[in-house]
């Protein structure tokens, strides 16, 4: 009898430990996000008791009109989810809490919106796309999140339509955009997300280590690639040994600002002011951008295996692996040096001198980076009113990329600029989000920081876009829907030939016309014809 | 054996009586704790295995989240053309195939023979450093496995150039790889695959043995009459499972290892890995789910015929 009363027990046991384990990703999420509030929301008790009391008699005196806003510190304000996703290490969860209750102290004292509060949560770009998209497959509760990439999140329904918040809850942010930026979060005439406002045209420019350069070349004689292409004949009889170009696979993007070959999705582009789509990888500057890149290599200018390399551009030259680097910023001369002398100290002990010659500008092409509303959100309304604040209020955006004044952060004495806290640095502060500050937001809000987005480069942003050539198609972007399958095999033939190329690693006169004709086998006119209606079609309905 | 020799009545014709008699209740109560013990294990298979089930519906619709799976429109095969619509979908067929295969028939007898050599060694002390050294690869992830490969294969300071004095890019050569990866994979799986025979060895009556030496056999006849012999069972069983899988692939082996260079798809893109990249780009669960539907039929398919053949060879060695 006995055994037979263990068995039970045992069982039992066993069957409430496995029903422990058990919970949709919506509950285990609310609970978390639950959890969270509750713990901010003891820390800051006493915080809040002084809000609620405001908040009343703010509340008391709207009393009687057409809608009431909750009370602060009650339970009706809804904890919106903001996802920031960062390109950089995610500060500790104590810090991003700290920040996140500074933020929505501001939205309650200062804003005096009742009805919303902000929960800040991180994620690593690099597999933001992977882990969000089968978030929201799993149909996980999320609110403002990035789309990316935005018409095929937009056709799987992830997306909510943002047009009933136009007019009122997102008026504020609508306003900031610039003329047609709208049309990169718009599709069949409706708006799903929110373009980040930022240098969307790019300065590229070559870096180069003083202690290499100075005396060798005149870095003012660089001016294009091919006065890069003898000065780097010349360091490379210097400096046999050395490499002032990281990887060569930026050249093929160079080439196309050439004769503004602008690319439509990833596989087709049009070329100037003619708006037939072709397949981007029959264009001459595709073609100049691989002989190139082969070129570079062939002359040891470059790392012979970039491909297969783990570490990045900015990772190689700022450790001094490299001598130099080609990159592309919004960012005028002054700040791009400073930036890099700034984030050398991040990799080495005493930092490394750079300096940096402008060699191109790049066209403007459609806005990838844009924030919308998840389609699992329970108050898209309330998730909008934020994505406004972020996108207008100066102290919420700057406060999400620097974090608070004191701690990640401080005024200069003109109180004109912020800088790092005495012996800080971007890799020490306690919170940064500083790689970010591009790809989110409103970039012309931040407060201005002279190794970064100083009050100058806010200037230089806006007059580089002003100058970069725009192609008819600003804001199109192709849907995948009709060539999917083509789309599966153009994908799987590009991976197999694009990367070795454009890295210089084969020699194009052998592989190029067998890559083309691996890509007509696999479909690509298909792409290139549905592509062609779709812009057709956009063109004639924004009367471009 | 003679019907004589059964006695006419014993102590399990009363049993036997006794049980007919009870009610199918009685008997219920009686296995209750059995059921319930089984019951943890019934509710993680219906969660785990039969729930997910539902996702083959997903494979043939449309799916836009916003209107749920149920009310997406249907789309027939078309989540399945992507699979076959290529001039590389033979070529990710073929690959899959073929290292499976080889991989099966050179993963049996390599696991079969460690599992020997490590019986015969077990009683020695030395066995017991050999075994956990044999299993350790198993425990690498495919990251980090990826970067003790690229430590060999590396252009500018890998061993393999550096010893030869060449600068041979491994990969960029498709060619290299069905035996670079056949090395890897068996330098991490070998020792592990083993320790189920190994268990299995253990489990055979060692009188047997005995009785094999007392007659003059010596190692090698005990192991071809003995051992293998005594095997067989395990053997055909890890075979169906493995040929269960055919259509799948170590996903890190084949996307990490590589380094997910374009350049090696010729001799290593298998559907998995196919699949990874073609929904990187796409983000269709649609297609996703065709591709595992295709997957898992054609592994049940096959588990069916293998075990039919085995049923006609060994009835007794049949799964079912």
């Amino acid at each position: 009898m006995m055994k037979k009363v263990l068995a039970v027990l045992l069982a039992l046991a066993l069957v409430f430990g496995l029903t422990a384990c058990t919970g949709t990703p919506a509950e285990t999420q609310g609970t978390q996000k639950e959890e969270t509030t509750k713990a901010a929301e003891t820390q800051k008790a006493e915080t809040e008791k002084a809000e609620t009391e405001k908040a009343d008699t703010e509340a008391a005196e709207t009393e009687g009109g057409d809608t009431e806003p909750a009370p602060a510190g009650s339970d009706e304000a809804y904890y919106c989810e903001l996802i920031l996703p960062v390109m950089q290490p995610i500060p500790a969860q104590e810090e991003i809490q700290k920040v996140e209750d500074a933020i929505n102290a501001h939205i309650l004292n200062d804003l005096g919106v009742t009805d919303v509060k902000m929960h800040l949560t991180f994620a690593s770009l690099s597999d933001y796309q992977t882990n969000m998209s089968m978030d929201l497959a799993a149909g996980a509760v999320h609110d403002i999140i990035l789309a990316f990439p935005f018409n095929t999140w937009q056709a799987n329904g992830y997306m909510t339509n943002l047009d009933p918040y136009l007019d009122n809850e997102l008026a504020g942010a609508m306003g900031v955009l610039p003329k047609d930026w709208d049309l990169c979060g718009k599709v069949d005439g409706s708006i799903y997300a929110i373009p980040c406002y930022k240098g969307l045209s790019l300065s590229w420019k070559w870096f180069y280590d003083h202690a290499y350069v100075d005396g060798v070349i005149d870095p003012s004689t660089v001016t294009d690639l091919d006065s890069l292409e003898d000065a780097l004949t010349v360091l490379k009889e210097k400096y046999p040994d050395e490499h002032f170009i990281v990887f060569p696979n930026q050249l093929v993007s160079l080439e196309n600002f050439v004769d503004h070959t602008s690319q439509i999705g990833t596989y087709t582009a049009t070329v100037g002011d003619d708006t037939t789509v072709v397949n981007y990888y029959a264009t001459d500057a595709y073609k100049r951008g691989v002989e190139r890149a082969y070129k570079w290599v062939q002359n040891g200018w470059c790392d012979p295996e970039g491909s297969n390399n783990t570490l990045g551009h900015d990772a190689l030259v700022l450790s001094g692996s490299a001598k130099g680097v080609i990159m592309g910023h919004a960012y005028s001369i002054e700040t791009c040096d400073a930036m890099f002398d700034d984030n050398s100290k991040a990799h080495t002990e005493n930092g490394i001198d750079f300096g940096c010659v402008q060699i191109g500008i790049s066209d403007m092409a459609t806005n990838g980076l844009v924030y919308g509303v998840a389609y699992t959100s329970p108050n898209p309304a309330a998730a909008a009113k934020l994505l406004n604040i972020i996108w207008t209020d100066e102290f919420v955006a700057s406060a999400l990329i620097y974090g608070l004044e004191g701690e990640s952060y401080v005024w200069n004495e003109d109180h004109t600029s912020i800088e790092w806290p005495e012996g800080l640095n971007m890799g020490t502060v306690p919170y940064s989000a500083l790689y970010t500050c591009g790809a989110f937001g409103n970039q012309f809000l931040l407060y201005g920081m002279d190794s970064n987005t100083s009050e100058a480069d806010k200037g230089f942003m806006k007059e580089l876009m002003d100058k970069s050539w725009y192609p008819r198609q600003f804001g199109f972007t192709p849907s995948t829907e009709n060539v999917q399958t083509q789309v599966a095999a153009v994908a799987n033939i590009v991976n197999q030939y694009n990367t070795t190329l454009t890295y210089g690693e084969e020699d194009p006169a052998e592989v190029l016309p067998e890559f083309l004709a691996d890509l007509e086998a696999a479909g690509i006119n298909d792409i290139v014809a549905d592509y062609q209606a779709q812009l057709d079609a956009w063109l004639a309905e924004n009367g471009k | 054996m003679a019907k004589k020799n059964v006695p006419a009545s014993s102590v399990y014709d009363g049993l036997l009586a006794q049980r007919n008699k009870k009610s199918a209740k009685a008997t219920f109560a009686v296995y209750l704790p059995l059921y319930l013990m089984m019951l943890p294990g019934f509710i993680y298979l219906i969660c785990n295995n039969y729930l997910p089930m539902f996702g083959i519906l997903i494979a043939f619709k449309n799916v836009n989240f916003s209107v749920g799976v149920f009310k997406s429109p249907w789309v027939g095969f078309k989540n399945f053309e992507f699979l076959f619509a290529t001039n590389d979908a033979f070529l990710m067929i073929r690959n899959t195939l073929l290292y499976n295969i080889v991989w099966i028939a050179m993963g049996l007898v390599i696991a079969v023979t460690i599992a020997i050599f490590m019986a015969e060694i077990s009683e020695r002390k030395i066995a017991k450093v050999i075994q956990p050294i044999i299993c350790f690869p198993s425990m690498i992830s495919a990251v980090i496995l990826s970067y003790i490969v690229y430590g060999f294969l590396s252009t500018n300071y890998g061993f393999i150039n550096q010893i030869m004095g060449t600068k041979t890019n491994f990969y960029t050569k498709a060619q290299y790889w069905p035996f670079i990866l056949t090395i890897v994979h068996f330098w991490q799986s070998a020792g592990q695959s083993s320790i189920i025979y190994m268990a299995s060895i253990g489990g055979i009556d060692k009188s047997m043995y005995e009785a094999a030496r007392i007659d003059g056999a010596g190692k090698l006849k005990q192991i071809l009459y003995i051992t293998l012999p005594m095997l067989r069972p395990m053997i055909i069983l890890l075979l169906l499972l493995s040929i269960g899988r055919i259509f799948n692939s170590d996903f890190g082996l084949f996307y990490q290892v590589t380094l997910n260079s374009g350049r090696l798809y010729k001799t290593t893109q298998t559907i998995d890995t196919y699949v990874y990249r073609a929904l990187m780009e796409m983000n269709n669960v649609g297609m996703s789910s065709a591709a595992s539907v295709f997957q898992a039929i054609i592994g049940f398919v096959l588990v069916l015929l293998s075990n039919l053949i085995v049923r006609r060879i060994d009835p007794q060695s049949a799964l079912f």
